[in-house]
């Protein structure tokens, strides 16, 4: 049986107010689109040991994007004062690398603001495991413009190297390998129980943009946006562009557009990336 | 061709063209249920979906609830594994 939980005799009468919107607390500045990813207790990949996850999670259905990281950077980095980790969160070639751009940010009345560029819907890109990390804990607290992002997921503390682990009452956080791989590759069952591509597929993707199926965004010899390096058309595509290549659970762009950080640690200074090619 | 991407890993660093998704705590689904007194026949119905972003970090929940100007609603929060 399914609990139900009964607001305890609240009777509410609508009748004389069109719409009612209850926000019992500043709601989150940006709505990050996820996807379930049940299957708990599932076997790794035999060929890669990589995808056992004992716990239910969520994922992201989309890479971070322009939009939404520019929403964060309004919020939290408007201060040209602001501690270093905070200047960071936006890195310069977010705007002046043709290929990928981008944000613009410009000073104005002695405060940062920050605009997209073209498109808002391709990925952010330039950004930092640490700004990630920051980017959860601000999810975390709430994702409004009280929300901090030092502790939460992460305690950061204005660290910017190191290999930190996120609190286990995290909310948001960076995918682990594992919890990345598994929502890009599990298909459960014999034989192999993954799929060699994340694209739903056992055979390469193919990088023309269009809706049919196993479709990415790659370097093939050629760009999938034949870029010309202009603002409005880099090597970059907008999230799920690719209609037909949903990944098993429902992702988008797993494979191919930008590598994406995890918090797999192969070293005491770097974190695995995956899903680039 | 592309190398299988299952093996393609790469160690990052800050200064390439890294992008992130998030991971979050599984999505619940909750449906508000809009319930009228029995004096009404018709029901207006609409189950509304409670992502993760829409929960604060104390835990409460944000609703959006439109009204018809019709009616009165009893409301019902189910909380369903899936």
């Amino acid at each position: 049986m399914n609990p139900i939980h009964e607001l305890g005799g609240l009777v509410a009468r609508f009748a004389a107010i069109p719409l009612l919107v209850c926000v019992v607390h500043g709601a989150p500045l940006v709505k990050i689109r996820t996807v379930r990813v049940p299957d708990a207790g599932n076997a790794a990949d035999p060929a890669t040991g990589f995808g056992a996850v004992a716990e239910e999670f969520s994922i992201g259905k989309f890479e971070i994007s322009l939009t939404e990281y520019t929403v964060f950077l309004n919020t939290v980095a408007t201060n040209p004062a602001a501690p270093a980790h905070i200047q960071a969160l936006y890195h310069p070639q977010m705007e002046g690398d043709t290929s990928v751009k981008g944000i613009q940010r410009q000073l104005s009345n002695g405060a940062y603001g920050y605009q997209v560029i073209s498109d808002g819907g391709r990925p952010v890109t330039y950004v930092s495991w640490f700004d990630a990390a920051r980017f959860c804990n601000w999810l975390h607290n709430g994702g409004d413009a009280a929300a901090g992002t030092e502790t939460g997921a992460y305690t950061l503390s204005g660290a910017s190297s190191g290999i930190l682990s996120k609190k286990p009452d995290a909310r948001w956080w960076i995918p682990t390998e594992n919890e990345w791989y598994k929502a890009a590759y599990y298909k459960g069952g014999a034989p192999t129980g993954y799929w060699t591509y994340p694209t739903k597929s056992d055979t390469a993707p193919d990088n023309v943009i269009d809706g049919a199926p196993n479709r990415a965004n790659f370097y093939d010899g050629a760009f999938t946006v034949s870029g010309n390096n202009s603002e409005a058309n880099n090597v970059l595509t907008h999230g799920g562009a690719f209609t037909g290549s949903v990944g098993p659970y429902g992702t988008f762009d797993q494979a191919g557009n930008v590598w994406e950080w995890t918090d797999g640690a192969p070293t005491t200074y770097q974190r695995i990336t995956r899903g680039g090619s | 061709m592309i190398a299988s991407f299952r093996d393609l890993t790469s160690p990052g660093t800050d200064d390439r063209k890294l992008g992130f998704r998030v991971a979050c705590v599984p999505m619940m689904r909750l449906w508000l249920t809009l319930e009228a007194r029995p004096d009404f026949s018709s029901v207006p119905f609409r189950p509304i979906p409670i992502n993760p972003e829409n929960v604060g970090a104390d835990g409460r929940i944000f609703l959006e609830v439109e009204d018809d100007g019709q009616h009165f609603f009893r409301t019902k929060i189910e909380l369903l594994p899936d």
